[in-house]
């Protein structure tokens, strides 16, 4: 009877080291997690926006917002602020990037509204908050989605995100005089006490077709495309113009890229050799 | 699928939403069915009140399925 409690006890010993070591391993391979280039594998969806085509056309925005709210049959409040539900938005530029600090910028810039939406980060901090894993990145496309069964609506997700794209759902969405007499086969639509989001369309992408703002957009003033795909759109657009990014400082890498300005407009508007009479003039 | 039909729920929301399958083929037929409670079970179980509410109500049981999808319509 010793022996075989001698032999126990030698065992569990084992097993309990064996459970440290594999325990140990696992934390090592989650501590990295986030502080890597994004993945160079696979898909790496990114949409375009490029605000000089939309100050071409002012009512785009609210078409563009139109589009997608009916497409998700995202509620509508009115002037509710508190209650209000969106997907996708405008601020205006120098809110929308204010980390960028512009001071003295030009007078047509000023104020113009811009579309925001999520930024499907490759290194989004909401889905690291979340405690039942209601939200993800999805590791194929690096979307990042919401699953809304799971969503138990504690809010985490709408504080960590920096851009302030969740929503939560403080009265049932039902009630929303929009969202009256639905059509059966219409996108369902969330529940009082959960958080939602823009998702990329990913009941779009399923059937291969684009995210519904870019296709409300008639000339290109978006693009969707995969950024690891050297011949995207996306991709030419990234290389041949100036793009910024909201507040790329945090390191949560958006994906979401604005386009301000083609730097070779810019060239024609001031030759070097102005520039260089300005700075002068400037120093005397 | 009377007494299961929870559990086929639970995994076609499960596939669709977590994994991104969105199409299932029977293993019996090889039919192909879109994983859908609104566009492809409403399309026949159309009167909730008879195939959702009738047993729902005599076990007692309260599914929250509505509250996000849509009911579906019977054809007039």
């Amino acid at each position: 009877m010793t022996e075989s409690r001698r032999g126990f006890l030698k065992l569990a010993g084992l097993s309990a080291v064996a459970v440290a070591g594999s325990a140990a391993v696992s934390a090592k391979a989650t501590r990295s997690e986030g502080h890597e280039p994004p993945a160079t594998t696979g898909k790496r969806l990114a949409l375009v926006v490029d605000l000089r085509k939309f100050a071409k056309d002012d009512a785009l925005f609210a078409a563009v917002v139109e589009a997608c709210h009916k497409a998700h049959s995202v509620p509508d409040f009115g002037d509710d602020a508190k209650n209000e539900v969106k997907w996708i938005w405008t601020e205006p530029f120098e809110t929308a990037f204010h980390s960028e600090e512009f001071h003295y910028i030009r007078e047509d810039l000023k104020g113009k509204p811009t579309l925001l939406l999520c930024n499907h980060c490759d290194n989004p901090p909401c889905t690291r908050v979340c405690p039942t894993q209601a939200t993800w990145k999805r590791a194929e496309d690096g979307v990042v989605m919401m699953d809304w069964h799971r969503c138990i609506g504690c809010r985490y997700c709408v504080v960590a995100c920096p851009y302030g794209s969740r929503s939560f759902n403080w009265k049932d969405p039902r009630k929303a005089a929009n969202l009256a007499g639905l059509d059966p086969k219409a996108f369902p639509t969330r529940m009082r006490g959960v958080v939602e989001k823009c998702t990329f369309c990913d009941e779009r992408l399923a059937r291969g077709e684009e995210p519904a703002c870019v296709a409300a957009c008639p000339n290109g003033e978006m693009a969707f495309g995969d950024l690891n795909d050297p011949a995207s759109e996306v991709r030419r657009l990234l290389t041949e113009h100036l793009a910024i990014r909201r507040r790329p400082g945090l390191g949560t890498q958006p994906e979401v890229y604005y386009i301000v300005e083609d730097p070779r407009s810019l060239m024609e508007v001031a030759p070097a050799a102005e520039v260089f009479e300005v700075e002068e003039g400037g120093h005397a | 699928m009377r007494a299961s039909h929870m559990e086929l729920l639970d995994q076609w929301r499960d596939t669709v939403v977590r994994d991104n399958q969105r199409t299932y083929v029977s293993k019996l037929s090889g039919k192909e069915f879109e994983m859908s409670l609104q566009k492809t079970c409403g399309d026949c179980h159309s009167n909730k009140a008879e195939f959702c509410d009738a047993c729902h109500d005599y076990t007692a049981v309260q599914p929250y399925c509505w509250t996000c999808h849509l009911e579906p319509q019977e054809a007039p």
